[in-house]
């Protein structure tokens, strides 16, 4: 007697709980976005978030931005932008970095070619952060064009920018006349940076 | 089994909503980048399975698009009119503009509401024109295999800009909107 109603007793608190369990699960999803997708869109299409070597360059000078470094330690250990502050990308999301992403200083996302600031960029806005900005072509532009020199400046690089006309480019093929400027490929970068980390 | 089956928090749509969490993972496998080789080779190969979408302005696209590209600036891509185009199972859609910035932003808003079976070209048309349209030989010490990939995008370039100099692209007609099949409030989205 004593025995089946204590069982009773015993799934129906099991059950309250279970539902108890489904009811918090379902409402509170710590890495739901506030924002929905739609209301992105106008934050992406204004650009404002994009800023060209130059500005960053500018408002670095004035000690106005906080750079966050989002490659892996390695490369971050190989070169970084002065003061920069390594956040792995795949730890973006962990509670220890909030204070540093609201530290209410503006802060600038960096990673190798751009790309991946501009993803963290987009995650993180739309999951609420403010105050965050994108360098354009990353710390590999930053390294090559900006760090090397003032032969290899190209300070006002924009990824969305069209490099040539392309309906002029595909009639006549590039200008034979002109000698274009070979770029390094990342690789030799990347050997570098792995060089170094190896001498340690 | 079944009635706990049924308690299970529902999906808002037929597609999985992802989170934060979720799209950081979906971003980090990168299996959303097609290289311009890749795309080069399909377009050779005219699978039929590929749609190519212009996120630029209606300006930028009545100058120069890839060739059967059709054109839905982003602001146009997630409105109801237009999401048929990413609202399917069937086309491999490729998103372009002249950088990756603009495409791989269109696909992150896309890919987080649910929707599969998107890409992005890595690099744009930026990319598109230096390595596929007028490709520059590797260094005389590259190792053979970047000497036989160089070989093979000469080929696909005599095979776009031969075959672009007879006949234009056929960008003249604006595409026209696919609504969406059912019509039901996007999850997440304003309602």
């Amino acid at each position: 007697m004593n025995r089946s109603y204590l069982l009773g007793l015993g799934a129906v608190v099991l059950l309250a709980l279970f539902a108890l369990a489904l009811i918090t699960f379902q409402q509170i999803d710590p890495y739901a976005f506030p924002t929905p997708a739609r209301g992105m869109v106008t934050r992406v299409q204004d650009g404002a978030h994009l800023l060209t070597p130059a500005t960053v360059e500018a408002q670095l000078a004035a000690g106005e931005l906080q750079v966050v470094d989002l490659r892996d330690p390695k490369r971050f250990a190989g070169y970084h932008l002065e003061g920069a502050v390594n956040i792995p990308l795949d730890r973006i999301l962990d509670a220890d970095f909030e204070p540093v992403l609201n530290s209410g200083k503006p802060t600038l996302l960096v990673s190798a070619d751009g790309q991946q600031a501009l993803q963290a960029w987009v995650l993180l806005t739309q999951y609420g952060y403010e105050n965050l900005f994108v360098l354009e072509g990353g710390v590999d532009h930053w390294q090559r064009h900006m760090d090397a020199g003032p032969m290899a400046r190209k300070p006002d690089f924009r990824d969305e920018v069209a490099l040539f006309d392309y309906k002029e480019r595909l009639e006549n093929g590039p200008d034979p006349g002109r000698l274009e400027p070979v770029e390094d490929d990342g690789a030799s970068i990347t050997q570098q940076f792995e060089g170094g980390g190896d001498g340690h | 089994m079944s009635a706990i089956a049924a308690m299970l928090p529902q999906k808002r749509n037929r597609y999985m909503e992802l989170n934060a969490q979720e799209l950081l993972t979906e971003l980090q496998r990168q299996e959303y980048y097609i290289s311009p080789d890749q795309l080069a080779d399909l377009l050779i190969q005219k699978d039929p399975s590929v749609r190519l979408i212009d996120l630029r302005s209606p300006e930028e696209y009545a100058k120069y698009s890839l060739p059967g590209a059709v054109n839905i600036p982003l602001d146009s891509l997630l409105t109801d009119n237009w999401l048929g185009y990413v609202d399917q199972d069937v086309k491999q859609n490729i998103f372009f503009s002249n950088g990756s910035t603009l495409s791989t932003e269109g696909w992150m808003l896309v890919r987080q509401m649910g929707f599969r079976h998107n890409y992005v070209l890595q690099g744009g048309l930026n990319a598109w024109f230096t390595t596929i349209i007028h490709p520059r030989p590797p260094r005389s010490t590259a190792p053979d295999t970047e000497w036989a990939q160089y070989q093979q995008r000469l080929g696909a370039s005599q095979f776009f800009t031969g075959k672009g100099a007879e006949a234009p692209a056929d960008n003249g007609a604006a595409p026209a909107p696919i609504p969406r099949r059912k019509k039901k409030s996007v999850a997440g989205g304003c309602s």
